[in-house]
């Protein structure tokens, strides 16, 4: 009962966002998160890069651009010279590798280039934006299938805390 | 609520308020000995409790500045945040598992039963079991522990455990009990049973674990016995002409000064602060800390031998659901050196919410990508394990101050240094590998090791011993050098055992309340 709503169906959603448009992501999601969050509002502008490298850091098909995009607003506002300067150097460091930017290379290439940069406070700071962003979030939890706080339904003691049977 | 003055030299000055402090202020009072909590930290309530990783992690969290150093990993990936512990009313009895684990009798003998080990500063308590029994039942009926002392019945198994546990069959272990728990599983004491909320360790929202917060420190000032001043944060002990502790300066919640006068003083300030307090107090009679003639304040810092090791089923686990640590795998904790270390580990069922997965899955800078998120997806298919085992004692893991670097009150801050010793490394490895194999057993398709998270079992750096020279107290907490100053926390152990150590302080605490108790009436102090 309990299952139709947890990640067993990621790899299902997964798999059916491949061969689907947005307007059925919206509709496979539907029930699982707040409809306001599936509108499609115009994202505000991140500079070149930034959500692609977000997107890189936790890569998660299941949610949208916007749920990394807020963040990483966040994040620059915080720390604007920190962010400009680290995407400068990323940009850099791909038209150099690869006569190209960042957001245009495949994803193995962007993960190398990456893996680079991992010990800097930049990347440090957009992970640690993100890890937040993305996780501390709870209007994705359901997407994990996580509940959440509890103790406002009775806690879990009649909401499930023994119903695994398939061992 | 009694108010006593600042120039009132007959009370007992406690500092700290969690399971040491809090505990002994309430057997204190029950003795009518007057006592007044110094504690750093602000007074929270249940309401202020949320089922909320962060957001209790922030309102609790003793957050002042710390420099993790030495070869533990946190030096590298939690520089400024080696231990995870409290500041507020309660202390560390509010973000606590409720594990409620005696001490065996091997493990207050480690020294007579292994013998010297090299690299280590092995030594024996001035404690026994046989001694300790008594007060363990004691503290198991104060607390309310599940098990026999109170009669109340263990945790039903949650989901979590019930694939711990199917897998330890598998594997041949036979010591699997959902407890003993310091969570009420019927009302007791005036608290509810535990609903399974999920949300144990960072403060139980209904108060079914049990915390000095809503127990001793309450019912000690309904006394009329002890005042708690919270946001008191103690600065230095000071001492007489004839070396005895005779006053505590402090800030107070405005960042003035304080001075209280004291006929005892009492530290329970968690392995960290307590020892950090001893050296700063140093004076001209006292050069390197209080009660330091051995030079063992600050020294032999010790955390537990830990790793968090989480299991990937193939189908929906729901950690999350239901009490955080209530599973307890005991085959491994016994003294058996043959596996190539001495004591012994258990392994403990530990649920984390997504949150703080997210933030312990992978601490180090490889922490990301398509296999962290990968494993991130599988969260509610996840079982988890904590990892709590015997760390031996080593001189140079200890507490020192920082040379520069100065917290808000002007203190230096303190430097936690820690390494494992080769033993140390050999359990972790050992029992990362035997929950593997329990988890396996029930069908595993992934087994993730985390580094151990920053240290909430903190002990061992004023240690018992029983010759002055080799440690800081004697076998009731009392300094060595300095009759009325005592030591009420976890720093008074002599090593770690491979238990959880809350019940072992409250044990002590409520003894050591017994002899000061005998030593203020026999004016011996």
């Amino acid at each position: 009962m309990h299952d139709s709503a947890r990640p067993q169906g990621t790899l299902n959603r997964r798999r059916f966002l491949s061969i689907s448009g947005q307007s059925l992501l919206a509709l496979s999601l539907s029930q699982l998160i707040p409809v306001n969050l599936l509108a499609e509002e115009r994202l505000p502008d991140l500079p070149d890069g930034l959500l692609r490298m977000g997107r890189d850091v936790f890569p998660h098909d299941f949610i949208s651009d916007r749920h990394y995009v807020q963040p990483l607003l966040g994040l620059m506002d915080e720390q604007p010279a920190l962010v400009a300067r680290g995407l400068d150097d990323l940009q850099q460091q791909a038209r150099q590798a690869h006569g190209s930017t960042f957001e245009q290379l495949d994803e193995a290439e962007r993960v190398a280039l990456l893996t680079d940069i991992e010990n800097t406070p930049f990347f440090k700071a957009v992970r640690s934006s993100l890890m937040f962003g993305l996780y501390d979030n709870k209007a994705l939890f359901p997407l994990f299938g996580y509940e959440g706080s509890s103790w406002e339904y009775g806690g879990y003691v009649n909401r499930g805390f023994n119903d695994l049977n398939w061992l | 609520m009694a108010t006593f003055a600042q120039d009132d030299d007959g009370v007992v000055v406690i500092i700290g308020s969690g399971a040491g402090g809090g505990t002994l202020a309430n057997a204190l009072a029950k003795q009518k000995i007057r006592s007044v909590v110094l504690e750093a930290g602000k007074r929270h309530s249940l309401e202020d409790i949320e089922n909320d990783e962060w957001a209790m992690f922030k309102k609790i969290s003793w957050l002042d500045k710390r420099q993790a150093a030495g070869g533990w990993h946190l030096t590298e990936n939690n520089p400024t945040l080696p231990a995870w512990i409290v500041k507020g009313v309660g202390g560390s009895t509010v973000h606590w598992a409720g594990i409620a684990l005696r001490f065996r009798d091997f493990e207050f003998r480690m020294q007579s039963i292994n013998g010297d080990i090299a690299g280590a500063n092995l030594l024996d308590w001035p404690v026994t079991l046989e001694e300790m029994a008594p007060w363990y039942e004691k503290a198991e009926k104060h607390m309310g522990v599940t098990g026999p002392s109170t009669g109340m019945a263990y945790h039903p198994w949650h989901n979590s455990f019930k694939v711990l546990a199917t897998g330890a069959k598998r594997v041949g272990y036979k010591e699997i009990l959902s407890g003993p728990m310091a969570i009420n599983t019927e009302p007791y004491d005036e608290r509810a049973a535990c609903q399974q909320l999920g949300f144990c360790m960072q403060g139980c929202k209904m108060g079914a674990k049990w915390s000095t917060l809503y127990t001793d420190i309450p019912r000690a000032e309904a006394s009329g016995y002890c005042e708690v001043r919270p946001q008191s944060m103690v600065l230095r002990i000071e001492h007489d002409a004839k070396g005895r502790a005779n006053a505590v300066v402090y800030a107070d919640a405005s960042g003035t000064i304080q001075r209280q006068k004291a006929r005892v003083v009492c530290v329970a300030g968690n392995s960290i602060e307590s020892p950090r307090l001893l050296l700063n107090s140093a004076s001209a009679m006292f050069p390197d800390g209080l009660a330091n003639s051995s030079g063992q304040v600050g020294r032999n810092y010790m955390t537990h031998t830990t790793a968090g090791i989480f299991a990937v089923m193939p189908k929906p686990v729901n950690m999350h659901r239901g009490t955080t640590c209530a599973g307890v795998i005991s085959d491994e904790s016994y003294n058996d050196p043959s596996r190539g270390f001495v004591g012994g580990y258990r392994l403990e069922i530990l649920a984390l919410g997504l949150p703080f997965l997210s933030a312990f899955l992978d601490p180090t800078p490889k922490g990301w990508g398509k296999q962290f998120t990968s494993r991130m997806e599988k969260y509610n298919h996840m079982s988890g394990v904590w990892l709590c085992g015997e760390d031996l004692p080593l001189e140079n893991n200890r507490i020192t101050l920082h040379d520069s670097e100065k917290d808000q009150y002007g203190l230096p801050i303190p430097v936690v240094t820690k390494s494992d010793h080769p033993m140390d490394a050999a359990m972790r490895k050992h029992g990362v590998a035997a929950t593997a194999r329990c988890y396996e057993a029930a069908g595993a398709t992934d087994i993730i090791e985390l580094p151990p998270y920053p240290a909430s079992h903190n002990m061992g750096t004023n240690r018992m011993s029983a010759k002055a020279r080799d440690g800081v107290v004697n076998k009731w907490g009392q300094s060595h050098d300095i009759p009325n100053l005592f030591v009420s926390d976890g720093s008074q152990f002599t090593t770690s055992g491979g238990q959880n150590p809350t019940l072992t302080i409250v044990a002590l605490a409520l003894r050591q309340a017994e002899q000061i108790g005998r030593l203020l009436n026999e004016r011996a102090i």
